[in-house]
């Protein structure tokens, strides 16, 4: 009711019938929410009409045959999580038949059933089917290819590709949306060059339209007819699911109909492809030819959405509906087993009748539970026979490699195995993961009481002004009976954020004061057994590296302190960081990270304090890594008095503890440049990872590291990479000689607000990667990472710039995503696979090229020095050049530097600037160098006569004869000389 | 093999080999892919061009506070020269726009000030004609930044990426350091003086524009004419505005406002919940759609709500330069590094940081006592950092640090408000990320405390609202038992008091009606 209207006793609780309500649903509610709104998916029946003509996708009619034909064909199968297809196609690649049903939870059952339908479309026509070849692809494929022994087992990634590229031709961009997952595949020359795709978010796909047609009572198929009915639309923000949701309560709150909300879902779609997963502002840049596959393409709604969001930021786009949108990866599975089965020249695969009669066990119990690691997995063994007596076993549900064996002798040949793996391709983010709470480094003694110690110490006048003078005191120990108090001390320590990088420093630091070795405790690496037994303590919901804590703290107070008894749990609270990277505004840690430790305390002592009930003493000072000297002041407030340490004893173990730092960094770039040099030799890739220290814990990059190195490409981190200058000069040399940064570590061209130590870091790796050709990059982030938000755009614009193959993990949380990574690594190994071909191709045309030339130079010498013999003075020469023979040639060189170039060749010089001698076929430049008549006086070389043997001084004699025939010029002015 | 065709008229010379050889290469490489085009690597241009001839072409636009303070800073530079265009408060159009452009996994304060721009500038092409060539010539963009730890320092990083994605690549963002003094990027040609010019007309400005809405918040709730107290503020920005614009009299157009707002009928003996919030900055000082109109929507139901001033985050501003000096100042070596005091002198900064401090709060008192806004106490931040500190150790920064464990324990302690609202953006690294772990704690500790933590997203408003609701509907029933408490011990002078400028002070209570009744 209007607030105007007035209320007397009189009007209270009388019906005023229908009539203003209906005005308002007509009327009132459209211009109350039109401010708001957005247009409608469509503006009249002719648009929509028009539209569907272009873009409603066909019926699809299988091929016919004549009865008693024989149809041979290859089958493509993609067993997907929702749905499995599978399609038949001809010998030269044309679909016969397909076949869709919904996945009913086994992937062998699911196969025998698709291809016993498509043998049904076949034998139907009273034809027979020979199948030439099978390929598989999707979540099944890996036990179809050792089921079925499939002769092609894709990625779908490729496989949605080639199905798109079949059917049209010069594609920029393929958008798949499924089910349960949105692929954005870039394409360049046919290949796929670039991927995106979504992760455990159901943010745009098609489950997603399903869920919230079904809330309305809507079948999926009813979608469009009913959201193009609406008359405008409520904005939804992009975003994930449950923000989409919250969304559509408000609208709907709002007063917003059925098909207006379901016109806003279908429209924020697009925005959660290319903004959300995509993260692709610009798209006019990926090209023109966009084509749109996965099941949710049959939605029209949603494919008039995706084609005006296209067109309305690449007006000249072409867009395409993949004419078998749900099938393309079944397509493309076909198309690459009739491409490996032409190239191999037979199949492999045990044959459809084989295939269909294959009787298969699955088994979960007891017996199959993995014991070779103290997770425990509970495996699935699907075993299959064939008719012919072929067996075969595939082993599922397992969280590590050690699940991919049955016997303790397999399980040996395994770790054999490992062991050449690591070494052949080291994973050094690993090795670092574990170097860092190694007691690596002897700490040297305190000194002895009353040693002296010397040092600068500022002092300052009332005035505030600074002298620096030097002083000298006396060093003052702690008693006998507190170093032995000290020795009975046991510190526990997380493993986790920030202490990934500086755990060297605490436990040199605690070391030095006397505390032992083995009392320096840290808590074991993240497992998912820890977070599940102590992730229970949380009050709020920040990224899983900060949530995690409450896991190592509870394993600490709970297993470590249990074991033997801990006296302090140190977590503290580290608000800078040290950097490589010059030139930064600051250097801090990110806040979450350095304020943890807060958190944990408020945690663990909110209703009970469960430090006190397990008589330990929760230790969580504020330190600041870039300030040596307030650093001691803040540990000697810290642990002065618990140690019983003197602030001397304090200052000289911080200042251990950087040196202890200092090792760790040398150590890993000492493997670093083992690894990068052998890299180049063999014009192999290798993986660099751009993450957070803690992204070194197997528990939060999820194993994802393995299974590259398991693909034979060798792993860096960022601390590995060597940070000499005249190393890296290589890779920055033109940046430096242009002026863009003072320093080969220097971000200042990239990123000026470069204050958070870890990111800025990530971004000057990124350069480094973009700039060497040997590296390809894995950029891993956690969910809701503020301090590597504003990194996505900057590493993605540094690495885009020189095409450099890069994949990232940006929303990596406490659940491994274990089919979304598999299908990331398989996509980027074919990159990579593809990037490895480019290296060594490149370096076989450098040799090539290299052969070449040199070959051309000899052949022009050769016909060179033929030319001479014709000509008339050729004696004069033969003459000159015997006197040089017999002589020992002295060449006086003036007093300053001088460099030879091997290189020559690929620099001009003038005549003026060089003189030039070619010695077995190089060509060697003395810059700078004039002519022989200006350098008496100055620094003398002598030539070898041995050299000089092969030395053809014919260039040298012609330069000094038109020189010293040149009887006018001034030094350094004469053009006709070039003096 | 390649034979080359060599004039018959003379032998080879070493140049003719060279020239032969290196055209035989450069033929070769392209043959074989190796053609070795120079790799332009990208950089972020980052322009700052703007010099003192194109100032009076050129519009400053800025934004970001308040609607009466973005007003009221738009009129101060114009006072000291410049041209300039104030943005709106950014809506959830901003935030489309800015999800668009920037860089995923944002806070949306991001989103929604970046999205604003990027709207703005859009609006000038589309709608007004403007060519994009001519927008980024004539316009810059001016707003703070910071050295972090929080992502507020790389805000300046997301306005270059969305206007580089959205088209304006070029356009000039210009910052001054919130903790950079009171000259920054000062020079001779420079088109935008970071001078104490400039700074004293943005303080100026600012604090007006606090005292406004302090006292706005304050006679709002009890107005019994609807839309008269905003109807008021409207004519008071509008004479602030033209005082600051002209340089005339600032206390003289305050002493006018005061008149003005003098004459709004209210009626405080209503008790109504007092909800202070707090929070991250930008979500709890925007008045639009990035905190879902969080202030208007609690007057709405029936609460007085108790805004932060932004003073007070200068103040804290000084107080992390005080402290973290005091901390280092008696080492006995100096750090280079961070807040190291190598090359610096201790003493003379501690004594301008002083100064600055109580300038300000100096300069506050006066314009609070001209507007009539009364018993206006900024912060104390040495209380708030010393109750604070057990529980949230003051050397962490980013966005409030402390302050909000501080001010959640003094709104309890010091019986400042029925409720505590604590408005973040979601995932705001130093709120949502760390100061509610430890509002955890603080609630449990003090138990009669009404907390509510809230995560915008743009989204999910009616989410929010309703725990709102909920947690409001506690502090109505504590702020009607205190005013039925408080009326017991009434002197009966309620009435006398009762009009917009008088403001109670009356210790032990929080609610307005209760102090009013309760007072001598």
């Amino acid at each position: 009711m209007p607030p105007s209207t007035a209320c007397t006793s009189q009007s209270i609780g009388v019906y005023r019938g229908l009539a203003d309500l209906e005005t308002f649903i007509l009327h009132g509610r459209a211009a109350r929410l039109g401010a708001s709104a957005g247009p409608p998916l469509v503006r009249d029946a002719d648009e929509l009409a028009a539209f569907a003509e272009k873009y409603r996708i066909p019926p699809f009619k299988a091929a016919t045959f004549a009865p008693g034909s024989n149809v041979r064909g290859y089958i493509g199968l993609d067993g997907g999580s929702t749905s499995s297809k599978a399609v038949l196609i001809d010998e030269n690649g044309d679909i016969l038949c397909k076949q869709y049903m919904l996945s009913k939870g086994n992937p062998i059952a699911d196969t025998k059933e698709l291809l016993t339908l498509l043998k049904n479309d076949i034998a139907q026509q009273g034809c027979t089917l020979d199948v030439l070849g099978f390929g598989a692809t999707g979540y099944a494929a890996d036990v179809l290819e050792e089921s079925l022994a499939a002769d092609a087992n894709i990625v779908e990634t490729v496989a949605h590709g080639m199905a798109s590229t079949r059917f049209f031709d010069k594609v920029d961009v393929i958008c798949d949306i499924g089910g349960q997952d949105i692929k954005v595949l870039f394409v360049t020359h046919g290949q796929i060059s670039s991927f995106r795709l979504s992760n455990q978010c159901s943010a745009g796909n098609g489950m997603l339209l399903q869920a919230m047609a079904a809330q309305f009572g809507v079948s999926v198929k009813d979608y469009a007819d009913v959201a193009f009915g609406a008359k405008l639309s409520p904005k939804f923000s992009y975003g994930c699911a449950v923000f989409l949701d919250t969304d559509r309560v408000t609208f709907q709150k709002e007063g917003f109909s059925r098909e207006e909300l379901l016109a806003g879902l279908a429209l924020v779609l697009p925005k959660n492809v290319w903004q959300y997963v995509a993260q692709v502002p610009r798209m006019a840049a990926l090209g023109r030819t966009f084509v749109l596959q996965g099941g949710t393409q049959y939605n029209l709604a949603a494919v008039k959405a995706q084609h005006d969001y296209i067109l309305e930021r690449v007006p000249d786009a072409v867009i395409h509906v993949h004419p078998h949108p749900g099938e393309a990866g079944a397509l493309g599975a076909a198309l690459e087993a009739r491409r490996v089965v032409l190239q191999r020249g037979k199949s492999t695969f045990i044959g459809l009748d084989a295939a269909i009669d294959l009787s298969f066990t699955s088994r979960n119990d007891a017996d199959t539970v993995c014991h070779f690691c103290p997770n425990h997995c509970k495996r699935t063994f699907i075993d299959t026979k064939a008719a012919s007596g072929r067996t075969s076993r595939y082993i599922s549900g397992f969280s590590c490699e050690n699940g991919t064996v049955e016997s303790k002798e397999k399980l040996k040949e395994l770790a054999q195995r490992r062991k050449q793996l690591k070494a052949k391709y080291p994973n050094l983010v690993d090795y670092e993961s574990k170097l860092a709470f190694q007691s690596f480094y002897k700490p040297a003694p305190l000194p002895e009481a009353g040693a002296p110690l010397t040092r600068e110490e500022t002092r300052r006048n009332w005035l505030g002004t600074a002298k620096k003078v030097s002083v000298t005191r006396r060093m003052q120990r702690s008693s006998a009976e507190d170093h032995a108090f000290r020795q009975t001390i046991r510190i526990g320590i997380p493993r986790v954020l920030n202490l990934y990088s500086t755990a060297p420093l605490w436990r040199v630091f605690f070391e030095t004061l006397g505390i032992p070795s083995a009392n320096i405790v840290f808590s074991d690496a993240t497992t998912p057994e820890m977070w599940s037994e102590g992730g229970k303590y949380g009050s709020i919901d920040p990224c899983f590296p900060s949530k995690v804590t409450q896991a190592h703290i509870h394993h600490l107070l709970h297993h470590k302190s249990r074991e033997k008894q801990l006296n302090y749990l140190f977590f503290p609270c580290i608000t800078h960081l040290p950097t490589f990277v010059s030139g930064v505004m600051d250097s801090t840690s990110c806040p979450i990270v350095a304020g943890a430790p807060k958190v944990i305390r408020a945690a663990f002592t909110k209703e009970v304090d469960f430090f006190a009930r397990a008589g330990v003493e929760y230790v969580d000072a504020a330190v600041t890594l870039t300030e040596p000297n307030y650093l001691v002041k803040q540990l000697f407030e810290a642990w002065g008095e618990k140690l019983r340490v003197t602030h001397d004893e304090c200052e000289f173990a911080v200042n251990q503890g950087f040196e202890a730092l200092k090792r760790f960094d040398a150590e890993m770039q000492r493997k670093g440049s083992e690894v990068l040099a052998q890299l180049e030799d063999e014009n192999r890739p290798g993986l660099l990872l751009l993450g957070r220290p803690y992204h070194n814990d197997p528990g939060l990059n999820h194993g994802v590291l393995d299974e590259f190195q398991a693909l034979g490409y060798p792993v860096l981190s960022i601390r590995s990479i060597p940070k000499e200058p005249e190393w890296l000069e290589r890779f920055f040399a033109d940046d430096l000689r242009r002026g863009m940064v003072d320093s080969p570590l220097s971000t200042s061209d990239v990123w000026p607000e470069n204050y958070s130590a870890n990111s800025v870091q990530k971004v000057w790796a990124a350069k480094l990667a973009a700039r060497h050709p040997n590296l390809v990059v894995l950029d891993l982030s956690s969910f809701k990472c503020g301090h590597d938000a504003p990194t996505y755009g900057l590493i993605d614009h540094i690495l885009s710039a020189t095409a450099t193959p890069a994949m990232n993990l940006h929303d990596i949380d406490a659940n491994k995503p274990g089919g979304s990574i598999l299908i990331r690594v398989k996509t980027y190994a074919h990159t990579l696979k593809l990037h490895e071909e480019k290296l060594k191709q490149a370096a076989a045309n450098r040799s090539e090229l290299e052969q070449r030339v040199a070959e051309k130079r000899r052949e022009l010498l050769a016909l060179q020095r033929e030319q001479l013999a014709r000509e008339a003075d050729i004696q004069l020469m033969n003459e000159a050049y015997q006197a040089y023979l017999e002589a020992d040639i002295t060449v006086e060189l003036p007093d300053r530097d001088f460099t030879f170039d091997a290189m020559g060749d690929t620099q001009p010089h003038s005549a003026r600037e060089t003189a030039l001698a070619l010695v077995n076929g190089h060509r060697f430049v003395i810059e700078e160098q004039t002519d022989l008549q200006q350098i008496q006086g100055g620094q003398q070389i002598t030539l070898n006569p041995n050299l000089l043997a092969s030395l053809n001084l014919l260039e040298i004699g012609l330069k000094k004869t038109q020189q010293t025939s040149c009887s006018s010029c001034t030094p350094h002015s004469c053009p006709t000389c070039a003096h | 093999m390649h034979t080359a065709q060599l004039p018959n008229l003379r032998s080879l010379t070493h140049a003719d080999i060279e020239k032969e050889l290196r055209e035989f290469e450069a033929k070769e490489r392209a043959r074989l892919g190796l053609d070795s085009k120079p790799v332009e690597h990208w950089r972020d241009t980052n322009p700052q061009d703007f010099v003192k001839a194109d100032r009076s072409s050129t519009t400053l636009l800025c934004g970001g506070l308040t609607r009466a303070q973005d007003m009221l800073i738009g009129a101060a530079l114009r006072g000291v020269g410049y041209r300039v265009q104030p943005l709106e408060v950014p809506d959830n159009d901003a935030l489309r726009i800015g999800k668009e452009f920037g860089n995923r996994g944002q806070c949306n304060p991001t989103y929604f000030t970046v999205g604003n721009l990027v709207k703005h500038l859009i609006h000038l092409r589309d709608e007004q004609g403007m060519s994009t060539e001519q927008i980024i010539r004539s316009h810059v963009f001016v707003t703070a930044g910071a050295c972090g730890p929080c992502r507020f320092g790389t805000y300046a990083t997301e306005y270059r990426k969305a206007l580089r994605d959205a088209g304006f690549d070029g356009f000039r963002v210009l910052l001054f350091q919130q903790k950079g003094g009171l000259k920054q990027a000062t020079g001779e040609n420079n088109g935008l003086e970071f001078n104490p010019k400039f700074f004293f007309a943005l303080i100026k400005a600012v604090m007006a524009g606090d005292v406004l809405n302090a006292i706005g918040y304050r006679i709002r709730p009890y107005e019994i004419e609807p839309g008269s107290t905003n109807r008021v503020l409207e004519d008071c920005k509008r004479t602030l505005a033209e005082a600051l614009q002209h340089r005339r009299n600032i206390p003289l157009a305050l002493w006018r406002c005061r008149r003005l707002l003098k004459s709004i009928p209210v009626n405080r003996l209503q008790a109504k919940p007092k909800v202070s919030i707090i929070g991250e900055f930008w979500a709890m000082t925007t008045e639009g759609d990035g905190n879902y109109k969080l202030q208007q929507f609690l007057e709405s139901e029936g609460a007085e709500v108790d805004v932060q001033v932004v003073t007070a985050w200068l103040l804290y501003m000084l107080w992390q330069g005080m402290w973290d000096t005091k901390q280092r100042m008696t080492l006995p070596q100096d750090d280079e590094a961070n807040g190291g005091l190598d090359g610096k002198n201790p003493r003379r900064k501690l004594l301008t940081l002083w100064s600055a401090d109580k300038a300000m709060r100096g300069l506050f008192g006066f314009y609070a006592r001209l507007i009539g806004l009364r018993h206006y106490k900024l912060p104390d931040m040495d209380e708030i950092a010393t109750i604070s500190h057990q529980h949230y150790d003051v050397a962490l920064r980013g966005g409030e640090g402390h302050m909000e464990v501080g001010k959640l324990i003094q709104s309890v302690t010091h019986k400042k408000a029925h409720m505590v609202i604590s408005v973040k953006p979601f995932g705001c690294m130093p709120s949502s990320g760390v100061s509610d772990g430890v509002q955890s704690l603080i609630t449990t500790k003090y138990p009669a405390a009404i907390f509510s933590a809230i995560e915008t997203t743009g989204d999910g408003a009616a989410n929010v609202k309703s725990r709102i609701q909920m947690d409001l509907f506690k502090a109505k029933q504590v702020a009607q038992v205190e005013f039925e408490a408080a009326k017991a011990t009434s002197r009966g002078n309620a009435e006398k008091h009762n009009h917009a400028l008088v403001y109670p002070h009356t210790h032990g209570f929080a609610g307005t009606a209760a102090r009013l009744v309760a007072q001598p």
